[in-house]
């Protein structure tokens, strides 16, 4: 029962894990998630276009 | 460069009539703030100052009040269910020694890391800092760093990766690949966990010993700098290494505490979603592979996967004192991130020690580092800086690739800190030991062995650089 419960709640929380890092990684290529890392704002060339964020931000 | 500047300094003497100047409080204050010596001086004092209270006074006293109860008690609860509903050794083991206690180890230090960035960001606010950028750049100029190079250092206390990012705005070419090279030797908030746990256990959580970390760090840096600068054979009029500095610096005031409060709140909401993420998963993996055999059956650590992967690395770091499996593989993990080598040592040496960072608990977790991972006072320091001088995380060296823009300077860049990270920690243990148990370190002839070879491949390359230069 015990091995069941717990087993589950392992599952649960490195499949959301799992699926938060990857989600991370295909959004801003990275797997780190920090608030306001500049590596957020860059394009494949390693480019950040400042102007097009500060219109995304309104 | 030099000309033009004379013939500026000339003209400005003819043209312009020097009248009484007024000083002002701000300018009086520049003066001692901003001297050479003074200077440094008043930069020491101020930054132990930050370190003891951030380490040793408030830091531990919030960290008793919600990390260490809440932790605790979760623990303590999780522990009572999984007792309760008879779970295996298996699951019991894994959440409790795995996930918890390593997720514990990190988060345990959250407390004292808000107090350092709270402080930091008010010396910043009272315009303290950019006149501390003014101090250094005397000595980041000799080695070919711009003054602006001290932005991306700053930045560095926090995260190496916009550090390297913030590099862009330095116009010279080579100042700027320099200040990407350098950048990552500044102990970032990833790497604080890990000096928070060596200074405790060892030294008593001595804010004068973190203090000493950071100016190791900065002497790291000029070295390194005087280093690359002796092997390229640089050119005195070289551009780099005669390129002015334009520092603004802003009124002195009184710092904003509601800023601070949420500069340290945003760092610490990253800090723990970085712990709930990457080190949680890690730190799971590294518990399987540290109690499994290839057989997939559970072992003492001493048998499991990860002592076979991880040996052939402790042998290669036993001129660092640092020749014990579980050490070189949290060394490893820290590639990943560097919080990630105080929640492997948690998990490996199966430490609990910010359940309680109280004298009996420091000195438990001290005697488990000492019998089972044979870490003297010299060797702990010597492992720490290994850690903190090799290359930063994976994402970081991505941020490297990305700003020198070449994978050949990046493989460069990545040996040469991995170099210097290995050095200093050998020197650190070797001479330590010695000067303090006046005996000779472990790996002592390989030591030996190693810097003749360092030596001789310097001579030969700067041989080679000058044959090549002088035709």
């Amino acid at each position: 029962m015990g091995d069941l419960i717990f087993g589950g709640l392992i599952i649960i929380l490195y499949g959301s894990i799992i699926f938060k890092l990857i989600y991370n990684l295909k959004h801003t290529g990275h797997a780190c998630a920090c608030s306001h890392c500049p590596m957020d704002l860059m394009d494949d060339k390693g480019k950040i276009d400042l102007l097009s964020e500060i219109e995304k931000e309104g | 460069m030099n000309d033009q500047r004379k013939k500026v300094e000339d003209i400005v003497k003819k043209v312009q009539k020097q009248e009484h100047v007024k000083f002002t409080k701000t300018d009086q204050a520049d003066r001692i703030v901003m001297h050479p010596i003074f200077g440094i001086l008043i930069f020491s004092l101020i930054m132990v100052g930050v370190f003891v209270i951030s380490q040793t006074v408030i830091g531990p006293w919030i960290a008793d009040i919600l990390t260490v109860n809440v932790i605790g008690s979760f623990s303590s609860l999780v522990e009572k269910a999984l007792e309760s509903l008879d779970t295996s050794a298996f699951i019991s083991g894994l959440v409790l020694e795995g996930i918890i206690g390593g997720f514990a180890a990190v988060i345990g230090f959250l407390p004292l890391i808000m107090v350092l960035f709270f402080l930091l960001q008010l010396l910043e606010d009272s315009g303290y800092m950019a006149r501390v950028a003014v101090v250094m750049d005397r000595f980041f100029k000799p080695i070919g760093l711009a003054g602006k190079s001290i932005i991306p250092m700053y930045v560095g206390t926090a995260c190496s990766i916009p550090a390297i990012m913030s590099s862009r705005t330095i116009k010279n070419e080579k100042q700027r690949k320099l200040t990407v090279f350098l950048t990552p030797f500044i102990p970032c908030g990833a790497k604080l966990p890990v000096i928070a746990l060596f200074i405790t256990v060892f030294f008593g959580g001595s804010g004068f010993m973190t203090g000493l970390t950071y100016f190791l760090a900065i002497i790291v840096i000029l070295l390194s700098g005087y280093l690359i600068r002796f092997i390229l054979n640089a050119d005195k009029n070289d551009k780099a290494f005669d390129a002015h500095s334009f520092i603004e610096l802003p009124d002195y005031g009184w710092p904003s505490f509601k800023r601070a409060l949420k500069v340290m709140l945003d760092q610490a909401w990253d800090f723990t979603k970085k712990a709930a993420t990457i080190i949680i998963l890690m730190n799971g993996i590294v518990w399987i592979a540290a109690n499994f055999s290839w057989s997939f059956e559970m072992v003492d650590p001493s048998e499991s996967i990860l002592k076979t992967l991880a040996q052939p690395i402790a042998f290669l770091l036993t001129p660092i004192g640092i020749g014990v499996w579980g050490l070189a593989a949290a060394s490893i993990l820290g590639f990943i991130a560097k919080e990630e080598v105080v929640g492997a040592l948690a998990v490996i040496f199966a430490f609990s020690i910010t359940d309680d960072l109280g004298v009996e608990n420091v000195q438990l977790t001290h005697d488990i580092l000492f019998t089972t991972g044979g870490l003297t006072a010299v060797s702990a320091y010597a492992f720490m800086a290994f850690n903190l001088f090799t290359p930063p995380c994976f994402a970081a060296i991505g941020a490297m690739k990305t700003e020198l823009n070449s994978r050949k300077l990046t493989i460069l860049a990545v040996l040469f800190q991995l170099f210097i990270g290995y050095m200093v920690a050998m020197v650190i243990y070797q001479v330590g030991t010695l000067i303090v148990y006046q005996q000779l370190g472990s790996g002592f002839i390989y030591s030996i062995i190693i810097l003749g070879i360092v030596i001789a491949s310097f001579v030969a390359i700067k041989i080679k650089r000058m044959r090549v230069i002088h035709g």
